[in-house]
């Protein structure tokens, strides 16, 4: 008899006893969650429904930020600048020196830039409640202006910004009141020929020109939606609480909501992206140097034509990408990649080739005719270009089936 | 048994290492110059090292077909026959290999005598025919596919050059003839000049203007090649396979066609080396974009792979029409590269910030035309 004990006979391992069985199955169960999320995002990409429900979500998304991060913050930056320049006034009245007159000159150029880029916002609570005119009537009314500033120096008249607003006449204030006053043949008048009636009235057009901004980002943000600041200078200023115009345009379909359909609130949109281009900044190139050749100013009585070119191009660009180049998310363009992702980068492509070649333009100041004419003309094929490519979109945005209807029905 | 484990498991890292060696060893990729050409530069090298050479080829071989097609018809021979079939076959093998170089005014010539497929039941029919004959002027049995059909198809070489197929033959190929000395004339006269001073504003603003022109070319030849050449004859689209309609399959010179071709869409790319698109591609930034070197790699890769499909094609006989017919699989595989060459030509259009979209062009207004004044 052996000693030893009995050698024991392990039991036969199944295959589910298999030492390594648990992290097997562990394996196996993973694979298996692995592969059903992989089939239902394959099934989720072949199902045409999933894909527009998909769509959809970014249209939403995209139009979101399109209202906060490009048309809110713009405006919330001119009325940021708006302040400064009522700041500068106030510095300039205050004591009339070189320094204070160039504070205030700048902080109009910073101001009037901004302006710009709100172009294509303009409609809406823009054109209901005329804040272009309000902000920018164009041209001024020059002999107004000056029998003003007479009346304001022989004191027959107390000028304020409350006067300014109420009065009917929106050529008495806005950025080319201003421009008219701080500038002369194009660059700044100097700070001696400046009278105290005049700073007087610059500081009351800046103050209207502030209230009227923090205004206008009332209508799209929603009065109650502003800091504590904002609305107690809306409140100071005697003007109405206004409902969030921005609310109405991202939630689309709601009772009562004039926006029937996400393809409502995209045709605003476009409608004002295409106004810009056409409108604005094509012509804009094109008169550059017919303004040149004919000896004149530039164009629109403009200081800085280039920079009011290249600030309408970065306006449409932040309404397109959903964002100002510091608060960007989800805008058109992500929308647009959606379908047609070649396009979209074709257009982003486009508005970097047109602000280069536009920029391009400016700096051959100084170079042969010829050189300058091709120079502009470069520039009008890049813009003529991005006109171009937003247009073949504009139909894939709107008319997508995610954002319908397309149209509001009878009722 | 832990050491036979060992050793096999060793064995297996053996392996995959070997492998990965083996496969890093074999696809080190394509040497592309990391030195940044001028897209002026790559013009004037497409116009010098590509274009011109690829069209003087095209007249000279034109020349030789249509003095042997003369030859034939007044001397019919077998072995007339034979050089005028031999000399088609050179110019036909010209003529898509200059393809992605046909634009500007040589692109109404491509129009002209590229048209296929051959409309062979109304071209027999009307070469004997006076009361057909009429027929002749349009453009399905003219050009290079219905001179193939006229010299080939017949066994005999009286059958060849009876006098309506004699008069047709001299006809197309004088007009091939014709028609190519002119482009020659038109492009070396103000477009090869215009494309190397593109930027100059007369009539190209920027070189990029001219460049995609030049690179829309290369993606329409693409195009046609997959549609007209690959699709249709394999059924990749709908139906059977189409044996006859196999390019150039009546003179068997069908597989040697697409070698030729995708050479000169290579010498279209990658043609003057340092000076090239694809040098361009890998090295360039834009204002957007940036270069991108793998996409440079990877189309020459897949320029090499559509290479050695085709090299495949055709079996011992090279008879395209034999193959497809049995393995259409081949030629289905063969437009999906394609497929993929085109991908990654307009990923490449896009790293270059070219306006290739002559869609897109159509709805702009004419921006060259100079500003009012």
């Amino acid at each position: 008899m052996s000693q030893h004990a009995p050698h024991k006979v392990p039991p036969a391992r199944s295959f589910l006893t298999f030492r390594m069985s648990r992290s097997f199955l562990a394996i196996l169960v993973l694979s298996a969650l692995a592969l059903a999320v992989v089939s239902h995002r394959l099934r989720q990409q072949n199902d045409p429904v999933a894909q527009q429900d998909a769509r959809a979500h970014v249209a939403l998304a995209a139009v979101a930020g399109y209202v906060d991060n490009a048309v809110i913050k713009t405006i919330e930056m001119l009325a940021a600048e708006a302040e400064q320049l009522n700041r500068a006034s106030q510095n300039l009245q205050a004591e009339r020196s070189p320094a204070h007159l160039d504070a205030m000159v700048s902080a109009w150029h910073a101001a009037y830039g901004i302006w710009k880029t709100t172009s294509p916002y303009l409609y809406g609570p823009a054109a209901q409640y005329d804040y272009w005119k309000r902000l920018a009537t164009w041209p001024c009314d020059k002999v107004l202006i000056d029998h003003a500033i007479l009346q304001l120096e022989a004191g027959e008249l107390a000028v304020d910004s409350r006067y300014l607003r109420e009065e009917e006449v929106a050529a008495l204030r806005g950025f080319y009141t201003l421009q008219y006053l701080l500038f002369q043949n194009g660059v700044p008048r100097a700070v001696t020929d400046f009278t105290a009636a005049e700073v007087d009235y610059m500081v009351a057009v800046t103050q209207a020109l502030f209230e009227e901004s923090v205004d206008f980002e009332a209508t799209w943000r929603g009065t109650k939606n502003l800091s504590a600041e904002k609305a107690a200078v809306l409140k100071n200023a005697g003007l109405k609480p206004r409902e969030s115009y921005g609310d109405a345009f991202k939630n689309p379909g709601t009772p009562g909501n004039p926006y029937t359909s996400l393809s409502i609130s995209y045709q605003d949109l476009f409608q004002d992206i295409s106004g810009v281009l056409s409108d604005e900044i094509v012509p804009g190139v094109a008169e550059l140097l017919e303004g040149e050749d004919r000896g004149e100013m530039a164009y629109w009585d403009s200081i800085d034509p280039y920079a009011d070119l290249l600030h309408l191009l970065q306006g449409v660009e932040n309404a397109y990408l959903g964002g100002t180049p510091a608060v960007r998310t989800l805008g058109v363009s992500d929308f647009l990649a959606e379908h047609d992702p070649a396009l979209d980068r074709l257009i982003r492509i486009s508005f970097a080739h047109a602000y280069f070649r536009v920029a391009a333009l400016r700096d051959s100041q100084g170079g042969t005719p010829e050189e300058r004419n091709l120079a502009a003309r470069i520039a009008e094929m890049e813009v003529e270009k991005l006109v171009a490519r937003m247009s073949v979109a504009i139909p894939q945005v709107v008319l997508d089936p995610a954002v319908e209807p397309y149209a509001a029905y009878l009722k | 048994m832990k050491r036979c484990n060992m050793n096999v498991e060793n064995w297996i890292r053996g392996g995959v290492l070997c492998a990965m060696v083996a496969l890093v060893g074999c696809d080190s990729g394509p040497v592309i110059s990391t030195v940044q050409p001028t897209e002026s530069e790559v013009l004037a090298a497409w116009v010098n090292q590509s274009a011109m050479p690829s069209l003087n080829r095209v007249v000279a071989t034109a020349e030789q077909m249509n003095g042997a097609i003369e030859r034939l018809c007044e001397s019919p021979t077998s072995e007339t026959l034979q050089q005028a079939q031999s000399a088609w076959v050179e110019a036909y093998l010209a003529w898509r290999h200059a393809e992605p170089f046909l634009v500007g005014p040589a692109a109404a010539m491509d129009r002209q005598i590229g048209n296929g497929p051959v409309n062979r039941i109304v071209l027999d029919a009307a070469v004997d025919s006076e009361e057909l004959a009429y027929m002749l002027k349009d453009s399905d049995v003219r050009g290079y596919a219905a001179l193939e059909h006229l010299l080939f198809a017949p066994q005999q070489v009286a059958a060849v050059t009876t006098p309506g197929r004699s008069a047709h033959l001299v006809d197309l190929s004088a007009e091939i003839y014709t028609l190519s000395v002119r482009a020659k004339e038109q492009v070396e006269g103000d477009f090869y000049r215009d494309v190397i001073a593109a930027g100059n504003g007369d009539p190209y603003l920027v070189p990029a203007e001219a460049l995609s022109l030049v690179f829309g070319e290369v993606l329409n030849v693409t195009e046609r090649i997959m549609r007209n050449r690959i699709g249709e004859p394999s059924g990749y689209f709908r139906g059977p396979t189409q044996p006859l309609s196999v390019e150039a399959w009546e003179s068997g010179a069908a597989q040697e066609g697409l070698r030729t071709a995708v050479a000169g869409l290579r010498l279209a790319l990658w043609g003057a080396g340092e000076a090239s698109i694809i040098t361009l591609v890998a090295t360039k930034d834009g204002l957007v974009e940036a270069s991108n070197p793998q996409l440079a790699a990877d189309l020459v890769k897949q320029l090499n792979r559509i290479q050695k499909t085709i090299e495949g094609l055709g079996g011992a006989s090279l008879r395209l029409e034999v193959e497809l017919a049995e393995h259409p699989n081949t030629f289905q595989r063969l437009y999906k590269q394609f497929q993929t060459l085109q991908n990654q030509l307009i990923e490449a259009s896009l790293v270059l910030e070219l306006d290739v979209h002559q869609g897109l062009l159509l709805i702009a207004p004419d921006a060259k035309a100079p500003l009012p004044k």
